[in-house]
């Protein structure tokens, strides 16, 4: 049966199938394979049109040989997802030229199906997703146009049927998706090559957290257990810790020295608090934690200052389970060694910082908490917070100290444990996110790029390392609202400068947030499912044993079965009742089969008026006429309704006139 | 797929020996669900393949969207299941009449297929054990058609089962059924040409004692015209005079009978009977009497369509048993 030709008009539903196929993977197929998959197209339009003939298979042999060299050129050994596409997006514009018989038009669509598939491997968007729905459609009415007669054309028929298949599909979809285990992948594979992004860096030097201000991008976002976020000013997203100071930058400690500190004691005084963290591929192995975290979640690692790394750098959007304590104590107690490690400066330079960090020491009497009041006036009193800060050259901390006074919160933070190793106390530079903007329409909190922060930690004799931010001397709208809120509150044209347009009025960022909730949702509960699963199949079904998944997966199955019989039994008696012909022929059968005698299964409707006429002289008139007109209509061609017309004035009399007899 | 086919084949055959056994011979059938088999196709085969590719892929990518569009296309295969097989149920099969013919030709059966209304069963194929494939869309509400079947030998011929099959929408499923409709041709002998057997009576024989006769035969007057009569009758020379359409009558009502006899006739019995078959036809286009004589069976000398179609009725059951 699949030699049979299909018809012309599904030749253009499998065209316009391959295009809408191709065009969400052009956006990262090398540009030659879309132009000779058009040519393909275009070359079938004229096999179509009648004006070209099937090539010849030498033309074929030369088009398979030349994309093969051109698929090896483009990907060379990289044998990933995109290889693979593209050549099953070759394959498929080759098979176009060829498809002649239902059997290539079904090859054609299937391995369609499977590339439609694979457009999820590089786009995850709502947008796209609701696309692939669309093409889905048009691909059945593809499968539906090569199954019918090769004489029909229309188009509209095709795609009722397609939507008829596919709106019962719906609901199983969905049982399926819900129920259907996630498994383990049988072999690892090679994710697509990740994208640029913007993020934190393992080290800290002027102006990089700046830049990272002018950026709005999504950094991460966090669904508290309680729906209740942490007041703003507790919002610390603790990334990395750096302690290295070479002059200029802030670096972590190295695995040298790591391996020297031990873990950090920590004395949770509050019960913790869980949340769940969906966090924007970065590049960076490192993971946000609300400071400060209990325990690390699968698949990471705790250092020994209480931050958390990934076991393989982000490359794609990840989501973790964490609980954080607010009010702790964080190791009470520090070694000679890690005195040390935590008082590590370079020998020379920032001479005049060195000098102030003495004179305030002598202030207060070696008291360390005088010592960072002192520091925190300090900032208050003379500095100013601003992204542009101006370019600081050797000695950067001198410059900003005693000359520029402006700066954003690395330089504070940088400056601040610079001054306060100098005066013998313990401290180190923390960065990482602060605040975030609450979606109420989702319940999460959203952190963007431009809500990193670098802030300090000082160790104080008896309490541990405790959170000092000295942007909060300076700004402290920064940590109450946010770095956009002050920015904008003030002004600052550098801020507004680098991020273009924003929608400023309110309902215009009540729509913004709903969009962003929405698709929050969409990543929560779609893209990042099978974190939900076990807990919202628990809730639903109050286990996860077998037999409740098994009901569950019958139940609606049943149910859609049920309701597809039940819409066609509907239809099937509407049909019946809809026909008033139909209706008064049944029943005029009906109560003169009781009155007389059944027609036969065998006997035609003519037949029996006939007879009945010889029975029912009295009607017998309008028996016959009946009759006749019975057997007109039934070979008549084209006069049928009009006959039926005629024939329904007497189909109303002689049921009268039965109903009276008896 | 080699093992696939053999499975799909024998299980066909046992289906249908089934469906033929449990239902008996009718008049008129409607197909339901009891008596409707589904499968899926090579095709099906190939997209249940397909749907195990993009688990794979789902599965190894951990990626939540392609498990989505692998369960919406399992969901649309069983949908397509469930429309395959309302394309065929609700079907009513009537048997109008089977068509005679010669042996060796096909034999047409006329039906009668309707359904309910509100829908439109498309590409529906018909076909009986050894005859024609037909593919129908069933756009009225009720639709005669005529299905051929080979006949091979005269007789009484029965079409045997008669296979409903379709794969509409998607060709993913197969749903067919068996059904045993009451229809029978009569299947005349293969007319054979040659010479004519000995008339009866006088030595003359063969063609052109035939010409003769013609050439002999007396005119006795003119008849109104009937439809029925052979146009050669027809006097054009008083039609045009405008007497309107009047036959000539002639005389050969009294030239000896033609009898076409099984005994004078050479060769075997089915080249015998065919060789009458073709006088039977040959001396009906002329419009000559003969009486047909089979063995003891005798049909007296008379001429018509109705004498044409009892003799070839006689030659078709000659020795068949007591089925005339």
């Amino acid at each position: 049966m699949n030699r049979v030709q299909i018809s012309r008009s599904a030749v253009i539903l499998q065209l316009a199938t391959f295009i809408a196929v191709l065009l969400p993977h052009l956006s990262w197929l090398p540009i030659w394979i879309p132009l000779l998959a058009l040519a393909m197209v275009g070359v079938r339009l004229m096999i179509h049109t009648g004006r070209w003939p099937f090539p010849h298979w030498l033309i074929k042999l030369v088009l398979i040989a030349a994309s093969s060299v051109g698929l090896i050129i483009s990907f060379g050994g990289n044998a990933g997802p995109e290889a693979m596409v593209a050549l099953l997006v070759l394959g498929l514009a080759l098979k176009l030229i060829e498809i002649y018989h239902r059997r290539d038009a079904l090859i054609l669509l299937f391995v369609s199906l499977f590339v439609l598939a694979t457009v999820f491997l590089f786009h995850e968007s709502v947008w796209v997703a609701a696309y692939v729905l669309l093409v889905v459609w048009l691909l059945l009415a593809a499968l539906c146009a090569i199954h019918q007669r090769p004489g029909r054309t229309a188009w509209l028929p095709p795609f009722k049927r397609a939507f008829a298949l596919l709106l019962p599909a719906l609901p199983l979809m969905l049982v399926l998706f819900l129920l259907f285990p996630r498994l383990e992948p049988f072999w690892s594979v090679e994710i697509s090559s990740p994208r640029a992004t913007t993020g934190l860096s393992d080290s800290m030097s002027p102006g990089d957290v700046s830049d990272l201000a002018l950026s709005d991008a999504l950094a991460f976002r966090v669904s508290f257990d309680n729906d209740q976020p942490p007041v703003p000013v507790q919002r610390y997203w603790r990334a990395l810790v750096l302690s290295q100071f070479d002059g200029r930058s802030w670096h972590q400690a190295s695995p040298d020295q790591r391996n020297r500190l031990r873990e950090e004691k920590l004395i949770t005084e509050t019960e913790p608090q869980g949340y769940e963290i969906v966090m924007e591929p970065s590049g960076m192995p490192w993971l946000m934690a609300l400071d400060l975290p209990v325990a690390q979640a699968q698949g990471q690692r705790m250092t020994p200052f209480r931050t958390l790394v990934s076991s393989a750098p982000l490359d794609r959007r990840t989501q973790y389970r964490l609980e954080s304590v607010q009010d702790y104590q964080l190791q009470p107690l520090l070694t000679q060694q890690e005195q040390q490690h935590y008082l590590q400066l370079p020998q020379q330079g920032n001479d005049r910082s060195r000098a102030l960090a003495r004179q305030w020491q002598q202030d207060s009497d070696g008291q360390p908490e005088r010592f960072v009041r002192q520091l925190m006036n300090h900032f208050n009193r003379e500095f100013e917070y601003t992204l542009s800060p101006g370019v600081l050259g050797r000695d950067g901390i001198d410059q900003f100290l005693f000359q520029t006074r402006r700066g954003y919160c690395e330089h504070f933070a940088g400056a601040s444990v610079f001054l306060l190793r100098s005066a013998g106390i313990p401290a180190r530079v923390v960065t990482g996110y602060q605040g975030g903007e609450w979606n109420p329409y989702e319940n999460y909190l959203q952190l963007r790029q431009y809500d990193a922060h670098a802030w300090t930690e000082v160790w104080l004799e008896g309490q541990g390392w405790v959170r000092l931010d000295p942007t909060a001397a300076v700004a402290p709208e920064r940590i109450e609202s946010s770095a956009v809120q002050y920015f904008q509150q003030r002004g600052d044209t550098a801020f507004s400068g680098g991020r273009g347009f924003r929608l400023q009025a309110d309902w215009a960022r009540q729509l913004q947030q709903r969009y962003e909730a929405f698709n929050f949702a969409w990543h929560r509960w779609v893209l990042n499912y099978q974190s939900q699963q076990t807990d919202l199949l628990k809730d639903w079904l109050g286990g996860l044993d077998y037999w409740r998944m098994i009901l569950a997966l019958m139940l609606p199955a049943t149910a859609v079965v049920a309701a597809v019989i039940g819409w066609q039994l509907r239809q099937r008696l509407k049909g019946v009742r809809r026909d008033p012909f139909e209706r008064r022929l049944q029943r005029l059968q009906a109560v003169l089969g009781q009155q007389f005698e059944e027609r036969q299964p065998s006997q035609s409707m003519t037949g029996w008026l006939r007879a009945l006429a010889l029975q029912w002289p009295e009607q017998r008139a309008r028996l016959e006429q009946l009759a006749r007109l019975d057997e007109q209509q039934r070979y008549a061609r084209d006069a049928d309704q009009q006959l039926r017309r005629q024939m329904l004035p007497l189909l109303d009399q002689l049921l009268r006139a039965a109903r009276e007899r008896r | 797929m080699f093992l696939a086919d053999t499975l799909r084949t024998r299980l066909q055959g046992r289906v249908r020996r089934w469906a033929l056994k449990r239902y008996p011979r009718s008049r008129s059938v409607t197909l339901t669900q009891n008596r409707i088999f589904i499968l899926p196709t090579r095709a099906g085969a190939g997209f249940m393949l397909l749907l195990i590719l993009l688990l794979l892929m789902g599965v190894n990518y951990e990626n939540n969207l392609i498990y989505a569009i692998t369960f919406l296309a399992a969901g649309v295969f069983l949908v397509s299941c469930l429309h395959t097989y309302s394309n065929l149920a609700g079907i009513r099969l009537q048997a109008l009449r089977g068509n005679n013919c010669f042996a060796g030709e096909q034999a047409g059966f006329e039906l009668e297929l309707d359904h309910q209304a509100g829908r439109q069963p498309e590409q529906i194929r018909l076909q009986f054990e050894q005859g024609t494939p037909l593919l129908v869309d069933l756009e009225k509400s009720s639709q005669r058609l005529e299905l051929f079947c080979v006949a091979p030998a005269r007789g009484w011929l029965q079409p045997g089962g008669l296979k409903l099959e379709t794969c509409f929408p998607l060709g993913l499923f197969r749903a067919w059924t068996w059904v045993n409709l009451e229809l029978q041709a009569l299947v005349y002998p293969r007319p054979l040409a040659g010479e004519l057997p000995a008339p009866e009576g006088g030595g003359q024989s063969g063609e052109a004692s035939l010409q003769q006769r013609d050439g002999t035969d007396d005119f006795t007057g003119l008849e109104r015209f009937q439809p029925g009569m052979s146009l050669r009758q027809i006097d054009w020379k008083s039609y045009a005079r405008g007497l309107g359409l009047q036959a000539k009558q002639f005389g050969d009502q009294q030239s000896p009978d033609i009898w076409l006899d099984l005994e004078v006739c050479a060769g075997n019995l089915e080249q015998r009977l065919s060789r009458l078959t073709y006088w039977v036809l040959e001396l009906s286009k002329r419009e000559q009497r003969f009486g047909l004589r089979l063995g003891a069976l005798e049909l007296p000398p008379e001429q018509g369509e109705n004498h044409r179609y009892e003799a070839l009725k006689r030659l078709a059951l000659y020795g068949r048993g007591g089925q005339a």
